[in-house]
């Protein structure tokens, strides 16, 4: 048996339910199993849309990668990637696969030629299990050689999980109807997937993440040889959490590098600041690439007394060698854990 | 104090978890902060549709093949927008980064959200939109990256934030393929699937926009 899921958010009009006053089912307990439904079914975005700003110029993988806490009710993850071509340029039929995870996912062939605008390739990823465990992701685009004269230019790659249309009735989904909590419908807490006790079953179980804050990767490292941290960036991005307590105005986040140092026997690191105060670094001493993980760190949260809710905390990323051996950094992902 | 979103509290309000069992009645103050919960987590459910700033010394740049037009400079890939009960989607805050290649010729950019096929496509266009599903800098030449001003084209002529209307958004209304389960049982789910594109507009075709960044991020208003 499955639920479906509302296509639209459903809202509750909670300034309606009054002490004295009973609580209506079909207007404000229906809705808040509907609103929470919708909250499990949508997906999160696990990979915010990011410019690469590169050619593919050679038929070496150009494999990009992430770390994410994606959300346990996925099935599926979309990934997406926008190219153009240079004038006169053709994607053959089964000159560029892409595939996921990098090197070793099934393929899918893109082909793509010269219009003028910006092509869109679309990957669908299945998961194997629901999962909530952290995980590192990669996508991998392999052009051959006759693909590769036609210059292309990789405008964006994004990861998001597909939406679930309805949950089904089973533990790691935990749906509830709607309809058993309507007028008539016997009040009960202790049927599955039914009435009162589904309802405040489905809302303990909702992840409302906002789950990729920030995400850069690149198959070619950036690197620096001097023990003088610099900017990775030209400009700070901003970030911001989600606000969970009422009186919250910071979030905590968590982030990861994939680093390494271009020679063993030294280290290099990359580091933080935030407008909000915080600062944290991540050492690199091995000469091998691989996931180093970083400490957890408060960033400003939504202001819900703004109308575009927007606070202003600026993310400055640096990195450093030794001034012997260079730090190479291949990826930073920022990441939001829980909103428990 | 004006509060946006759509809870009560603005804020989580923890429950313990020792009621709200069998034999314990849920009384109207429990069932509001229930309510003001889900509509609280809706509202922080907004999420992250693109960031990205340039590596040091790179910046993509516009590449007009006339002067004082608008040409795509980068294009967000489509992704399913959160939709509010009336049909219109979430607002989406947006930052746009840039810089102009020479102080002497003026740059603009533009953020459109709109669908990626339709008649709403040439509707999308930064230099006659007029809708809040547009937003547009004034004049730049500063040759410094920054985060720039700008407004949407609609009638809220919000500082930073862009949305579509509910037809904007139906629009972009798609059936897509899925699974129900990790059986693989087939479904479809329909969506609004939109693109963002940012648009950068030369005085002079031979100096160009130069864009550094792009934020765009869900907010519920």
């Amino acid at each position: 048996m499955s639920v479906p899921v509302q296509v639209r958010r459903p809202i509750v009009d909670d300034t309606r339910i009054l002490v004295g006053a009973p609580v209506a089912a079909p207007s404000q307990w229906s809705d808040i199993a509907a609103e929470a439904m919708w909250i499990k079914g949508k997906g999160a975005q696990l990979v915010p849309a990011f410019s690469p700003m590169t050619e593919i110029k050679t038929t070496a993988e150009r494999i990009y990668r992430f770390r994410v806490k994606p959300r346990l009710g996925a099935l599926q993850r979309i990934w997406t990637i926008a190219i153009t071509l240079d004038t006169g340029g053709t994607w053959a039929s089964t000159g560029v696969a892409v595939r996921v995870p990098a090197t070793t996912g099934p393929v899918q062939y893109a082909t793509a030629s010269y219009g003028g605008a910006f092509r869109q390739i679309r990957y669908v990823e299945n998961l194997a299990a629901q999962s909530a465990a952290q995980e590192d992701i990669s996508i991998g685009i392999v052009v051959d050689a006759a693909s590769v004269s036609a210059i292309a230019h990789l405008v964006s790659v994004a990861c998001f999980e597909q939406d679930r249309p309805a949950l089904v009735e089973n533990v790691t989904d935990l749906p509830v109807s709607p309809e058993t909590v309507r007028p008539g419908e016997p009040i009960g807490v202790d049927i599955d997937y039914t009435s009162l006790g589904g309802v405040l079953t489905t809302l303990g179980s909702m992840d409302a993440r906002r789950v990729g804050i920030f995400q850069w990767s690149t198959p070619s490292p950036v690197s620096r040889l001097s023990a003088t941290p610099a900017a990775i960036f030209d400009i700070a991005p901003f970030v911001q959490a989600p606000k969970i307590g009422i009186g919250d105005t910071t979030g905590t986040v968590r982030w990861a590098v994939y680093a390494a140092m271009s020679a063993g026997g030294g280290g290099g690191a990359v580091s933080l600041t935030t407008t909000s105060g915080a600062s944290d670094s991540i050492s690199v001493t091995s000469s091998t690439a691989a996931w180093i993980d970083g400490g957890t760190f408060a960033i400003y949260c939504d202001d819900f007394t703004a109308i575009d809710g927007k606070v202003n905390d600026a993310l400055a990323l640096t990195h450093n060698g030794d001034g012997t051996r260079s730090v190479q950094v291949y990826a930073i992902s920022i990441w939001v854990e829980s909103v428990a | 104090m004006t509060q946006y979103g759509y809870s009560h509290w603005a804020g989580r309000v923890r429950r313990p978890t020792t009621i709200d069992t069998a034999d314990a009645p849920v009384d109207a103050v429990s069932a509001r902060d229930h309510a003001s919960n889900a509509n609280h987590y809706g509202d922080i459910f907004g999420q992250v549709r693109a960031r990205w700033v340039s590596q040091a010394g790179s910046y993509i740049e516009s590449v007009n093949t006339n002067s004082k037009t608008w040409r795509q400079m980068w294009y967000c890939p489509t992704f399913p927008i959160a939709l509010l009960p009336d049909g219109s989607s979430y607002r989406l805050r947006v930052r746009v980064a840039g810089a102009a290649e020479n102080a002497g010729f003026e740059v603009r950019f533009a953020v459109t959200v709109s669908s990626p096929v339709g008649p709403l496509v040439s509707a999308s266009y930064p230099g006659t939109i007029a809708t809040d599903a547009g937003w547009r800098t004034g004049s730049i030449t500063a040759t410094a990256p920054a985060w720039l001003s700008g407004n949407s084209l609609g009638t809220n002529a919000w500082t930073a934030m862009i949305a579509m209307t509910g037809p904007e958004a139906s629009a972009c209304a798609r059936s897509v393929a899925t699974v129900l389960d990790t059986n693989g049982v087939p479904i479809s789910v329909t969506q609004a699937l939109p693109q963002v594109v940012v648009w950068g507009y030369d005085e002079d075709v031979a100096h160009h926009a130069r864009l550094y960044g792009v934020d765009v991020e869900e907010w519920p208003g």
